[in-house]
């Protein structure tokens, strides 16, 4: 405690561990993860079937077997969607929480800036032409095309957003919301093209990828797209204090010893590799992206150390609440849950807008 | 491809498996509930998907969603030992775990012509293990078709009306139907002409192919919203408002599944449809 | 030691902003750089931390700048530059924290609130950046930058400020507070290079005075050689006279005076 005095401040003397944020930050990741853990446990004992969780535990430790009914509704139905669920809400947003510290504007979102929509058009461009591969590397690449073809989309889109919108390292964020519409129209224009040129087939492949909907989780999808998610979040915390530094600008950051534009690259691959898998995996999901960093910013501020990690557990637990909606309100049919993330997201992000107008107009 | 396995997979049922007991049956496809329901066999039938509306009493049931989106955990909710499909339901993956539960699922084969519908019966008796009621109804179906044939083969060649399928005016863009739908399936039952054969399947047309098109009539579905834009509006886009069709005021609207269907209505379907185009009959 | 730039040159776009300018900073000393608005300062200021890319050498305590790994300048050297605009609502102790992070002190948590003390900021480290007035930012900006490089002299070799206009939205008190915090750094051994618009302030503080008009050099050395009548009247385009009181002007106010 050095310093602190009494006379200038408004509010009586503050404790340094009231002034610290990331102890309080901490505690919250703390919550995050018991949140998450117990939305794990209701996302796996609900559902429509009413299979009981409990009863195939308890059958389990008396060592009795299972129903298939059982095994699957739990192994092969709820299991893999709740590991896909985890992995693509921590991958949105984190992906949000990165873009924006990138693009150093709360604003930003993979989802919003045309980003989802590149990854969505390499995806719809291998399912409609990935019929054009040699059969061979077909069924042994088959699942690992639509991923990679997802992230080169989302890639390129963010390469162009960022050349198109940064300048001398100041983002436009009118430029940057107008390029992404842009991006957004004409990612959209070729993927019109394409669903054209698809067959009957094809096209329902598209029409349900398209809605976004996690019904079509397996274990094949996670295994695919883990790796991919895990290591993209992990290496966010590498560049983490880099992306603080960035926010007092690209010239300060570099006098603060940060490799900027290495940096830049890596934020930008990895953005570009978790959005593309995630949206691969289960198509457009919209405004996790923006509603969970800007939620964290409010609770324990903008610093991307602990912002990062709390946002990966804030969106998991967000999409498994999203999903447990989306696949128990209108049983036994399922609301997308793009409809079910954009009806709770979308109401966020226009008071966002509503109290940060300025932020846009500058 | 997989409709070709289950296609097989149909094919070794018929023979190999006594079909009696399926004791819950989910139907999917509005022509397959139709169908059972026909057949005396909606006692067994414990859901249904979101097009299966009709007969009334279908509504009643459980609902587990769109054909093409349906959720693997709802479709077990309801508990089914057999399920009976129209051509294209999905995703993939929920057919995947659908397997792995131990259910028997059976895609019936689908094509839009008299045949077409006579095979899907039989598809459906020998699923749901009423093959004698199948081949009683497939012979009155027939019947009906081939009275309905013979009726519109009597019109000339050269009187013969050209009719544009719309699907929907969204936005003023015209989604209209090629070959290979049902649609094109119906207008040919009913003695009409497609305006539309150089595609197959449903398209968004530009103004000029349609105006191109020339239809002497326009047939859409009886639907609310964007399906079912007021006839002043729908004749007044320009993509219409040249054609013979908005001269004289031809547009007809129908049940989407009566119309679309192929299934036991679709001889008096075809046949509404005809006196529509044509005013006799 | 020394940061000496040898025959710089520096174009942007199709404009010459700099042109073969040689410049030389010692330890140990303020050096200012003064000049008419658009006469090259900032941009020189810019081109020799390497923010602008230019021609010419420039060589940081005997070795050359583009030798140094970003995390060894870091270290070595911090800069304050004019304004900055925060993206995020960062509070003046997170600032303060960032350039903490990126020098060799990090693992000292209280010196953020000793620099914060330093400006004459104490008790703002829970205030948000955002909200404090330009002057108040300006001296939160300064505190990040001492809490990076805060030690004048670190294994033997001096460390340098390099300060973008450091007092151009303070009051008189804080100018003359900033200045100080200047002058001791150098007087403890470390180098200190501002770009100033104050020629009081500089003839008060600064040890060296580097003159720019149009991109060039007009005059580098001591004060009492550099500024003088015929040079100033020159460079700023008005007659101007040094340590002349004006007859008759009624009230001046002179920094000098705080001193006496």
């Amino acid at each position: 405690m050095v310093a602190l005095s009494e006379t200038e401040l408004p509010s009586p003397t503050q404790d340094i561990k009231q002034l610290d944020r990331r102890i309080i930050a901490r505690r919250l990741s703390v919550i995050l993860m018991a949140l998450l853990a117990l939305a794990v446990v209701v996302n796996l004992a609900l559902g429509a079937s009413g299979t009981s969780l409990w009863g195939a535990l308890g059958k389990l430790i008396s060592g009795a077997e299972l129903t298939t009914m059982e095994r699957v509704v739990l192994w092969d139905i709820r299991l893999p969607r709740i590991i896909l669920c985890i992995l693509v809400g921590a991958a949105l947003a984190v992906s949000g929480a990165v873009m924006q510290g990138l693009f150093r504007n709360p604003l930003a979102d993979p989802g919003l800036v045309g980003v989802g929509a590149g990854a969505g058009l390499g995806a719809i461009t291998s399912i409609v032409l990935g019929s054009l591969l040699p059969v061979g590397f077909q069924s042994l690449f088959g699942h690992y095309v639509t991923p990679a073809a997802a992230f080169v989309g989302g890639w390129g889109s963010t390469l162009i957003l960022y050349r198109i919108s940064t300048r001398g390292g100041r983002t436009s964020v009118a430029t940057m919301l107008l390029a992404g519409i842009a991006l957004g129209s004409l990612a959209g224009a070729v993927s019109g093209i394409l669903v054209y040129m698809a067959d009957d087939n094809q096209l329902r492949d598209l029409t349900f990828w398209q809605m976004g909907s996690l019904a079509g989780a397996t274990w094949e999808k996670s295994m695919i797209a883990g790796p991919v998610i895990l290591l993209a979040i992990a290496g966010s915390t590498w560049f983490a204090h880099g992306l603080n530094c960035l926010a007092l600008g690209e010239a300060a950051a570099a006098h603060m010893g940060i490799p900027v534009q290495r940096m830049k690259n890596a934020a930008i691959f990895s953005v570009a590799a978790a959005t593309g898998v995630a949206v691969a995996a289960t198509g457009g999901i919209g405004f996790v992206g923006i509603v969970v960093p800007h939620v964290l910013r409010l609770a324990t501020g903008p610093d991307h150390g602990t912002l990062l990690p709390n946002a990966a557990l804030l969106g998991a637990t967000l999409l498994l609440g999203a999903d447990l909606i989306s696949r128990t309100i209108i049983a036994p049919a399922e609301l997308p849950i793009g409809i079910v993330t954009a009806v709770l997201g979308a109401p966020v992000f226009l008071w966002i807008l509503l109290k940060r107008r300025g932020m846009v107009d500058q | 491809m997989r409709h070709i396995a289950f296609a097989a997979a149909l094919s070794l049922m018929a023979t190999a498996t006594p079909m009696l007991a399926a004791e819950r049956i989910l139907s999917i496809g509005g022509s397959v509930t139709e169908i059972i329901y026909a057949l005396g066999g909606e006692d067994k039938v414990i859901a249904r998907d979101t097009t299966s509306s009709y007969p009334v009493a279908a509504e009643e049931l459980p609902d587990v969603g769109y054909m093409r989106a349906l959720s693997p955990e709802g479709v077990l909710s309801v508990n089914p030992d057999l399920i009976v499909s129209e051509a294209g339901a999905g995703p993939a993956e929920t057919l995947e775990v659908l397997k792995k539960a131990g259910i028997t699922f059976i895609e019936v084969p689908d094509s839009f012509t008299a045949d077409g519908i006579l095979e899907k019966i039989a598809a459906v008796g020998e699923a749901i293990g009423k093959p004698a009621e199948a081949v009683k109804l497939s012979a009155e179906v027939e019947n009906d078709l081939t009275s309905v044939a013979e009726k519109t083969a009597t019109i000339p060649e050269t009187e013969r009306k050209r009719v544009l399928f719309i699907l929907s005016t969204r936005g003023g863009r015209i989604m209209a139907s090629g070959t290979n739908t049902a649609a094109d399936g119906i207008i040919s039952l009913a003695g009409g002409v497609n305006a539309l054969t150089d595609f197959e399947g449903y398209k968004l047309m530009t103004d000029e192919a349609v105006s191109q098109a020339a239809p002497d009539v326009i047939l859409m579905m009886d639907r609310g919203g964007d399906h079912g834009a007021p006839n002043d509006e729908l004749l007044a886009l320009p993509a219409i408002v040249t054609t013979p069709a908005a001269e004289t005021r031809s547009v007809i609207r129908m049940d989407g599944l009566y119309l679309l269907g192929f299934g036991p209505r679709t001889a008096d379907a075809a046949l509404a449809l005809a006196q529509k185009i044509y005013g006799t009959f | 030691m020394t940061l000496h730039a040898d025959h710089l040159s520096l174009t942007i776009g199709k404009k010459q902003i700099l042109r073969d300018v040689s410049f030389t900073a010692r330890a140990g000393e303020v050096s200012a750089i003064v000049g008419p608005n658009g006469s090259g300062k900032s941009t020189l200021l810019k081109a020799l931390v390497a923010e602008l890319p230019s021609t010419g050498d420039i060589t940081l305590n005997g070795r050359a700048l583009q030798d140094y790994k970003p995390w060894e300048l870091a270290s070595l050297r911090a800069v304050l530059p004019q304004a900055t605009v925060l993206a995020f609502p960062f509070t003046v102790l997170e600032v303060v924290r960032l350039g903490l992070a990126a020098g060799p002190d990090a693992s000292n948590p209280e010196l953020p609130f000793e620099m914060l003390s330093r400006v004459d900021l104490d008790g703002y480290a829970g205030r948000y950046y955002q909200e404090l007035s330009g002057g108040e930012q300006q001296r939160v900006q300064l505190a990040r930058v001492l809490a990076q490089v805060g030690r004048p002299m670190r294994d033997g070799h001096p460390c340098w400020l390099f300060l973008d206009e450091p007092v151009s939205s303070l009051d008189i008190a804080h100018q003359l507070t900033v200045m100080e915090i200047a002058r001791q750094f150098a007087s403890d051994g470390g180098g200190v290079i501002a770009v100033m618009h104050d020629l009081n302030l500089t003839a008060m503080y600064a040890d060296h005075v580097h003159v720019m008009a149009e991109g060039q050099t007009a005059g580098a050395g001591s004060v009492a050689t550099v500024l003088t009548d015929a040079r100033l009247s020159q460079v700023y385009g008005c007659p101007l006279r040094t340590g002349v009181v004006p007859a008759d002007v009624g009230v001046f106010v002179l920094p000098q005076t705080a001193r006496a």
